[in-house]
């Protein structure tokens, strides 16, 4: 039986006990019987991917050892460029893109991963789906009434219905962190500006972030080396996981308790005591600035994505989803005085929260404080047989989305760009997965995977697979 | 006196400003938030932020 990691994958690989044409070919099937029903891909690279698979098979047999991502499937997000077709951003609307690697394939490629296609994204990682466009639809494998989360959707979906290994995808305000905690799979936005965002279509050029999903901390550790150029001998080499957490200070970020669904506190408390047993030292935690520098990140966000697609907008205005047309154009309620600002409450942000870290190591805390959410709350259009539309509706909720608080509480680490890993801790009251937020100081990307791996030594919950029987009907 | 123009009137002149020709339903839609997306900036503003740089600064030195 193929192992769910990456890593398990890879030393089965090198053991024999299975060629990469085997594990291309298993991927690709899982590809196809799902796609229908999860909308996981936008396109699929079947014939490359199969002949890189071959390639990887010689080339394991005369070489030892081997690169650290020799055959395995990797999926990457249709907002990346790509050798066999260029970004498209899940939209109808012409991008501004070319058929080449963007910059962190290239290094997975070089380190020898097999892309197997574009996976799903929101329209230009922005919008929501849309149940009357005629693209696919980002669904939840655990349940596909809700949504996979986004907007790196299919890049999550993909790992944990085992269509890929890992996936690439990005984080504005989230959008590695979302999908990945709806879908129960581990992900980290790694340190600002440490994986290059070259040959990537921008959402907001101040907060973008590239980063790897996977099933684990330790799967996630070596994309990550790989993607931010760390020598092939030396990737994935986070430390020891089974070191224990002895000595490492820990703060648990104090959050209001309401808008969480019932038992999701029981499940970090759960996580929290996991991470005590270690031998960590956990305390109470205040972050500073905690909703200014995330409405900071809103102000940013809508200001920079206007700039970048207002011309496009001005000519393809109905041929952009009713909800990222909403969001995009939200920007406009802000002035260039505003945007300066919001710089500089992020700015500050970031100063005060280095001062807490001095303080403690680690800060940990929800990534959402709920479950994937139905379909049917984004778009009512959703319900079986539901004929609705209302696209002013959609631009009203789009835009009001973007200026409140919520669930999710994602967007202060893009203000102040420090590395940030979600990992899974549990199920919530409808079985939907749930995760926390592990994050440390700038540039320590590999103590967040560090802790993150040791949670997943006492726990099983990145492991565990929706049942195909509920996505393949 | 001259009237203050309405939210309304304002989301519409800076659409049109930005080039966006918006169905009307859609102006009274992104209309309708203009109000909280101030708010927040209003909340914003009620930081002391005196001598802090903004977060991302130019370097006219650079080039790559």
């Amino acid at each position: 039986m193929t192992p769910v990691t990456l890593v398990g994958t890879k030393q089965a690989l090198d053991a024999g006990q299975m060629s990469s044409v085997e594990l291309v070919e298993q991927a690709l099937d899982v590809a196809a019987s799902a796609n229908a029903s999860l909308g996981v891909f936008v396109a699929t690279f079947g014939e490359s991917a199969l002949a890189a698979a071959r390639t990887a098979d010689r080339v394991r047999s005369r070489r030892s050892p081997a690169a650290p991502l020799l055959g395995i499937p990797l999926g990457v997000k249709d907002l990346f460029g790509l050798r066999e077709r260029a970004a498209a951003g899940h939209s109808r609307v012409p991008a501004e893109s070319v058929a080449v690697d963007a910059d962190a394939v290239a290094r997975v490629r070089a380190a020898g991963a097999i892309i197997i296609g574009h996976t799903t994204t929101t329209e230009f990682a922005i919008g929501y789906p849309d149940p009357a466009r005629d693209v696919a639809v980002s669904r939840n494998p655990w349940d596909p009434g809700r949504w996979a989360g986004g907007s790196s959707s299919g890049a999550a979906s993909a790992v944990v219905i085992g269509a890929t290994l890992g996936g690439l995808g990005t984080d504005s305000g989230g959008s590695l962190r979302i999908p990945a905690a709806f879908c129960g799979v581990t992900t980290i936005k790694p340190t600002f500006g440490s994986v290059p965002c070259r040959g990537v279509l921008p959402v907001a050029t101040s907060l973008d972030h590239v980063g790897p999903i996977a099933r684990s901390a330790e799967d996630c550790a070596l994309l990550l080396d790989v993607m931010r150029g760390v020598e092939h001998d030396r990737a994935g080499s986070m430390g020891e996981p089974g070191s224990g957490l002895a000595g490492l200070r820990i703060g648990v970020v104090e959050m209001p308790q309401s808008d969480s669904s019932p038992g999701f506190w029981d499940r970090h408390d759960d996580a929290v005591e996991v991470l005590r047993s270690g031998g960590a030292h956990v305390a109470r935690a205040t972050i500073p600035l905690y909703e200014e520098a995330s409405l900071a990140v809103s102000i940013i966000l809508l200001s920079e994505a206007l700039e970048h697609h207002r011309d496009r907008l001005s000519k393809h205005w109905s041929e952009y989803f009713a909800s990222t047309r909403g969001i995009i154009a939200a920007g406009v309620s802000f002035t260039a005085a505003d945007y300066v600002m919001a710089q500089q409450v992020r700015r500050r942000a970031q100063l005060e929260l280095a001062a807490v870290l001095r303080d403690v190591d680690v800060l940990v805390m929800p990534t959402a404080t709920i479950g994937a959410l139905p379909l049917t709350d984004l778009d009512p259009g959703f319900a079986p047989g539901s004929s609705w539309r209302n696209d002013a509706q959609l631009v009203r909720r789009a835009a009001t989305a973007m200026i409140e608080l919520g669930s999710i509480h994602t967007k202060y680490w893009n203000a102040v760009g420090n590395p940030v890993a979600s990992v899974p801790i549990g199920v919530d009251h409808e079985s939907m997965p749930v995760a926390m937020q592990i994050a440390a100081a700038s540039g320590s990307d590999d103590l967040v995977l560090r802790v993150a791996a040791f949670l997943q030594r006492d726990t099983d919950w990145h492991l565990r697979s929706p049942d195909p029987a509920v996505w393949s009907s | 006196m001259t009237e203050s123009p309405s939210e309304r009137e304002l989301v519409q002149a800076l659409l049109e400003m930005h080039g966006l020709d918006v169905p009307s339903d859609e102006v009274d839609a992104l209309a309708s938030t203009f109000g909280d997306a101030r708010a927040m900036v209003e909340r914003l503003r009620g930081l002391d932020l005196s001598g802090v740089a903004p977060a991302v600064v130019f370097d006219p030195r650079g080039g790559e």
